[in-house]
């Protein structure tokens, strides 16, 4: 029911050239050079407990899933895995083409050692969790298009009841649908009491769904604990690296930029973000605001579904930090929007406390339950506020009262 | 470790046991066997026929060729189509053995992805290949025995050891898959030297052709052959056929050096699997 790495270590040699392998087998000398890919990780994953792995690419999060579902063993130290251990490293690996769904199926049974009663039961849980017909499933695995195949290899790949789940950034494919079916899937294995170890880019997943989480950078666990601390170191070096960039860069954002190529998400959106625009008592989308000065932002959606959506922003600085952020799932009562067709949602912020500084924009529009990010604007529609009226200085004004000069 | 789960599930279905390590790759091969099978012979009209017609058809070939136009006489065997037989004797090991080296040495190759993305016993995959050669080997050896019973030769008592030879070949067969698989995995140059290996292999087997046609002092070296130490345990067992002294002996030796050398080999080389290359 749970999983402990204990001292772990993975050390890949690498050769130049194939070769070297066949020379250093029949010699005995040594012709590789080491990689270490992982070394001193340490860390026992409780029973029950939903546990987040972050990092940069490269950084060894995959190697330690991997090792953690088994599939290579640590150069040196133990892991001790107990229960049944759901693997989501990659989803659809082993299904043969040519076979219908349910060969399929009855095959990931198989490699769970299932066969006889606890298969059908299996193939049960399977076939009624990928929503797919039963004409469908008779057909080979070729004939699907991507979304079903997905759908099918989740629902294979889950079926097992694990005790243990271990999940590779496997929910950031497939139709939005099968996104939320499958997040969901894992809440409710979470809800019996699974263990999850869950690995992925995405902050906002992880901070919504992990209690603990990880940190791992080159190798390393840069940071272990509560998932907050956690998301927060990291984030603070990403910003560290993030500025870094941009000082090389020294990059200026066109005032005008139009919403959306870089930024956005990759796919369609299903409730896209169209344009967000600023007005203060100097006219619209001003490049230049006064502190203290009223400002109105107001942020245009189209919605393709009938689904409800929730909308967030946030004003940050040119290095990422969030200056200040809110959504509509804040409200006090937290009316999420919902409809076809184009919404308008208008802010205003009397007096806005900020001091001299760059900023721009972050806008995301986010599903009911506020944790799949269905489009996002990132670094949007820079603007500069001046404080020319007071001496005060930093990032916002913050009430004071002076008490006493003695 | 394999855990039986002591919480009570929400679901409808009952919770699955999770089964032990053997017990789960002995019901795994089964499955990925009778996969294989089925898409092995899938989209062909004539389906698991083929599985008959391939060795017949090999059969008939070097009849024709062998026996009847170049007229290849056995010493030492008598029956009324001795060549029939020897030939038979020599095809019921070379066939399963060739197919299940060919489709083993790159069973490791075919599946490197998904090893990677998914726990599971390596062995399996060059163990389907052994396990699909089965077939044309159980085909073989009836079609040998009833031929044999056919035309006056045996039954004799020695076919009691037939059970033990098909070990010995299974096993020395897996071995040396093992080590191919493994081998084509880190070095693909394995699979093009295979292919040319085992078409020599064919020739330096006394399968076309009796050993006794070959000068004397040669027929020691044949014993460097295991499968060829296996052919020559099969005439001896099956057909009476005089052999070199210290066959089985040698056959021993191999099945030790072939079986427990690849498990070895295998094992040792084992982590690199999962890892990229």
């Amino acid at each position: 029911m749970s999983i402990r790495f204990e001292g772990v270590e993975k050390i890949y040699p690498v050769y130049a050239k194939p070769q070297d392998r066949l020379l250093e087998w029949l010699t005995g000398r040594q012709r590789h050079r080491v990689h270490v890919a992982l070394s001193g990780i340490d860390f026992a994953v409780q029973a029950g407990e939903t546990f987040g792995l972050i990092g940069e690419n490269g950084a060894g999060k995959s190697t330690l899933l991997k090792i953690a579902a088994g599939t290579i063993r640590p150069t040196r130290g133990q892991v001790e895995r107990e229960g049944r251990v759901a693997a989501l490293l990659e989803l659809g690996a082993g299904f043969h083409p040519e076979e219908s769904g349910y060969d399929n199926i009855r095959f990931m049974a198989a490699l769970h050692g299932l066969e006889g009663a606890a298969m059908e039961a299996f193939h049960q849980r399977a076939t009624a969790f990928s929503e797919l017909t039963a004409e469908t499933l008779e057909r080979p695995v070729k004939t699907y298009s991507s979304g079903m195949f997905m759908r099918l290899a989740f629902a294979a790949a889950t079926a097992i009841d694990p005790d243990v789940l271990i999940v590779d950034e496997a929910l950031s494919v497939g139709d939005l649908h099968f996104q939320k079916k499958s997040l969901n899937r894992i809440l409710a294995l979470r809800e019996q009491g699974a263990t999850v170890l869950f690995c992925s880019h995405n902050l906002y997943q992880v901070r919504s769904l992990c209690q603990r989480a990880a940190w791992i950078h080159g190798g390393k666990i840069a940071a272990i604990g509560n998932t907050e601390d956690v998301v927060t170191a990291y984030e603070a070096h990403e910003r560290r690296r993030y500025a870094h960039l941009r000082e090389q860069e020294s990059s200026n954002v066109h005032a005008q930029e139009v919403f959306g190529t870089a930024a956005r998400a990759a796919g369609t959106a299903l409730v896209k973000i169209m344009r967000l625009t600023t007005e203060t008592s100097d006219g619209l989308n001003p490049a230049q605001i006064d502190s203290f000065q009223d400002l109105t932002v107001e942020i245009e959606l189209e919605s393709y579904t009938d689904a409800q959506f929730h909308v967030g922003f946030s004003i940050v600085r040119p290095d990422k930090d969030n200056v200040f952020g809110t959504s509509t799932q804040f409200q006090p009562n937290a009316t999420p929007l919902r409809g076809q067709g184009s919404h308008r949602l208008r802010v205003r912020f009397p007096r806005l406390a900020l001091l001299s500084g760059e900023y721009l924009w972050n806008v995301y529009t986010l599903d009911d339950t506020g944790l799949q990010v269905l489009d996002m604007a990132e670094l949007v529609q820079p603007f500069t506020v001046l404080n020319a009226k007071h001496r005060e200085f930093g990032l916002v004004w913050l009430d004071h009262e002076w008490l006493s000069l003695e | 470790m394999n855990g039986k789960s002591e919480i009570r599930r929400e679901t409808g279905v009952p919770a699955v046991a999770a089964a032990g390590g053997a017990q789960r790759a002995w019901v795994l091969w089964r499955y990925w066997l009778l996969r294989e099978f089925k898409t092995r012979y899938a989209g062909s009209v004539l389906g698991l026929a083929w599985a008959f017609v391939q060795p017949l058809a090999s059969l008939a070939i070097f009849y024709v060729l062998f026996g009847l136009i170049l007229a290849v006489r056995v010493p030492g065997l008598v029956a009324s189509n001795g060549y029939l037989l020897h030939l038979l004797a020599g095809l019921a090991i070379w066939l399963p053995f060739t197919d299940a080296i060919g489709r083993g040495v790159g069973s490791l190759a075919a599946y490197e992805d998904f090893l990677r993305k998914q726990p599971m016993p390596a062995e399996i995959l060059p163990a389907v290949s052994v396990g699909g050669s089965l077939l044309v080997l159980g085909i073989g050896y009836g079609l040998l025995l009833v031929l044999s019973i056919g035309q006056g030769v045996g039954p004799f008592w020695s076919w009691a050891w037939l059970p033990l030879l098909v070990l010995a070949q299974v096993v020395l067969t897996f071995g040396l898959t093992l080590v191919l698989s493994m081998a084509h995995f880190l070095w693909r140059d394995v699979g093009s030297v295979v292919g040319f290996a085992l078409q020599l292999g064919f020739y330096l087997t006394p399968i076309v052709y009796p050993l006794a046609q070959v000068p004397e002092r040669f027929h020691i070296w044949f014993l460097l052959n295991p499968v060829a130490c296996l052919v020559l345990a099969v005439q001896s067992v099956v057909l009476h056929m005089p052999v070199p002294q210290g066959t089985a002996w040698a056959l021993a030796v191999w099945v030790v050096v072939l079986g427990g050398g690849g498990w070895w080999f295998f094992r040792s080389m084992k982590p690199v699997l999962g890892e990229a290359l």
